[in-house]
């Protein structure tokens, strides 16, 4: 039987039309994708700087989101729900990396030195206690369930519910049980964490 | 009015309320201890995990480039660095196609990971899944090209694997051995051998291995959201499945020269007329895969598919036909060739036909399963020479 002609033996291949996005490069000057970019940009790159600590990695991470938008222009030229898939895409790349990092521990204190080092702020001390305090709100954001993560720092990053519920892919009237449940969750890995330095 | 809900409640203190609803909850509240307690300790943790999280924000001195400027960065780097490739199109390109024949056996083990049914004295509290039959669905490999991959999901994948995969018994080197009946001896099992080739085989004997993987269903999810497939959900049991994988020691045994995937190229690669005396038989009792009962592996099955470009309702419809306890259900691009099932060895098998593997040349791969045992016989040339080879197994 010919892999081709094999439509009755159980699997007429009929593949989902979002599936072929076009083999031809996109072209990168459309005027819609433009917009989106500058309309989503500071709130795409917001987030994952709030989730990784680090401007470079963050606008890196960011320009990728957008590639994988631009890959999709089904989605970018669609009235769907752009803003939400980018804040779920930047959300899943920014913890996958987080996770990563969380297990090159270095990464955060040389990058407190540096900040300590490079005399750019009025008050380096207070920075390096700020930096210290991110670095543990990211050890704990990198140990909870991914959509405790997700959730909790989409929230911080300003979203709405309508558009967390967009984000995340639930009824809005969802959204304040999760929202609920991330912080207890939080919570207890922080105290599990850090009890032994201090009382949360 | 019933106590309120502690999602309500924290949808009150973020604002995120109709006024009725307002009104109505705020009534309660005066009349409630209960609820305006649970009021208090909400809002103190959120206010807590709000001041924690507000210390992730970027601080005066860490401004980000404006988003024209970005945009301009993006268009010029983009325009720099070509597209990555898919891990789709970089598996199905041409350099990788010699390497199909040898992969034949790993098709087999990968593909039985997910689908095969037995019982088994250490895992008696999951279902035990061994390879009985085997069936072929074609994919179509620009669905797959498709699907939006490059670096990040390779790293996902990968992360995923190394996060997730623990090995329980790790494969020695592969043994040589001399004959069949060292071969027997070494892998445990009996070990038969092509009798109308009159050369003497390479016999290697691969060791066991086992491994067991803690399904998480977010970070599956998250592989499917980067592959632009976010409208394929993942169901709920999924998450925390344990399955295990046990594959026993496998026999391979090659004849002529044939091509060796992950050996440098520095040696001479086999020239057509080589290729054509190349015939290899790989034979491997039936892995065996534990799942929890619960797991419903048709529908994964039927999630994999559509992944792979089929419609949900064609994805549905393989399915059903298919008992996914029992059959290793082999994948292959519906533009790399034909197959049909055949009888060979007095047991029903399946003659898969690849046109242009190595050099250029059609190759053909016969699998079937015959008292527990998987073989595999793989070649290039004419498909017609594989059943008599395999009528010939002693």
């Amino acid at each position: 039987m010919d892999v081709a002609s094999m439509e009755g033996a159980g699997g007429v291949l009929n593949p989902n039309p979002r599936v072929i996005m076009g083999d031809a490069e996109p072209d990168l000057n459309t005027a819609g994708f433009e917009g989106l970019f500058l309309k989503h940009y500071p709130r795409v790159v917001g987030l994952l700087y709030r989730l990784l600590g680090d401007r470079g990695l963050a606008e890196e991470l960011t320009n990728d989101v957008f590639w994988k938008l631009h890959c999709q222009p089904w989605l970018a030229q669609s009235d769907g729900n752009v803003g939400g898939w980018l804040c779920r895409t930047a959300t899943n790349l920014g913890i996958d990396h987080l996770r990563a990092l969380a297990r090159r521990r270095h990464h955060e204190e040389a990058a407190a030195r540096h900040l300590m080092e490079s005399g750019v702020s009025p008050d380096p001390l207070a920075e390096v206690l700020k930096a210290e305090r991110a670095r543990r709100v990211r050890a704990v954001l990198a140990k909870l369930k991914p959509a405790h993560a997700r959730i909790l720092i989409l929230r911080a990053s300003g979203l709405s519910y309508k558009e967390l519920a967009d984000s995340v892919g639930v009824k809005m009237g969802t959204v304040g049980t999760m929202l609920v449940r991330a912080e207890a969750a939080f919570l207890k890995r922080f105290r599990r964490m850090y009890e032994h330095e201090e009382a949360l | 009015m019933n106590c309120l809900k502690d999602g309500t409640l924290r949808a009150k203190l973020d604002g995120e309320l109709t006024e009725e609803e307002l009104r109505a909850i705020d009534q309660h509240l005066a009349a409630c201890a209960a609820c305006l307690l649970r009021l208090e300790t909400l809002s103190a943790n959120a206010e807590r995990v709000r001041a924690e999280m507000a210390t992730l924000a970027p601080g005066p001195h860490e401004g980000f480039s404006d988003a024209p400027f970005a945009y301009a960065h993006f268009q010029a780097e983009k325009r720099a660095e070509p597209r990555p490739a898919s891990i789709f199109s970089r598996l199905f390109s041409a350099r990788w196609r010699p390497a199909w024949a040898a992969a034949a056996l790993l098709a087999v083990l990968v593909a039985s990971f997910s689908f095969a049914p037995a019982r088994s004295w250490a895992q008696r509290v999951l279902a035990m899944l061994r390879v009985q039959k085997i069936a072929v669905v074609p994919i179509d490999t620009q669905a797959l090209e498709g699907l939006q991959g490059g670096r990040e999901s390779g790293k996902m994948i990968g992360q995923f694997i190394s996060d997730n995969i623990v090995v329980t018994m790790r494969s020695d080197q592969p043994q040589v051995a001399a004959d069949a009946t060292q071969a027997d001896r070494l892998a445990g099992f009996q070990v038969r051998l092509v009798g109308a080739r009159s050369d003497a085989p390479k016999i290697t004997v691969e060791g066991e291995q086992g491994f067991q993987m803690t399904l998480n269903r977010d970070r599956l999810q998250g592989i499917l959201d980067e592959f632009g497939r976010s409208d394929l959900q993942l169901p709920s049991s999924v998450d925390g499945a344990l399955v295990a994988v046990h594959i026993p020691k496998a026999v391979m045994a090659v004849y002529g020269q044939c091509p060796q995937p992950g050996k440098n190229n520095s040696q001479k690669p086999p020239t057509v007329a080589d290729l054509a005396g190349c015939v290899m038989l790989a034979q491997v009792p039936s892995p065996t895969v534990s799942v929890p009962p619960e797991l419903n592996i048709q529908q994964l099955a039927t999630l994999a598919l559509q992944a792979a470009g089929m419609s949900a309702q064609d994805a549905q419809a393989f399915c059903d036909t298919v008992d996914w306890t029992s059959t290793l259900v082999l994948p292959i691009p519906r533009d790399a060739g034909s197959y049909e099932t055949t009888n060979v060895d007095g047991v029903q098998g399946t003659l898969i036909t690849l046109r242009g593997w190595g050099r250029g040349m059609p190759g053909y791969s016969l699998l079937w399963v015959k008292s527990g045992i998987i073989y595999s016989l793989t070649g290039f040339g004419s498909a017609d020479q594989a059943a008599p080879l395999a009528d010939s197994l002693e």
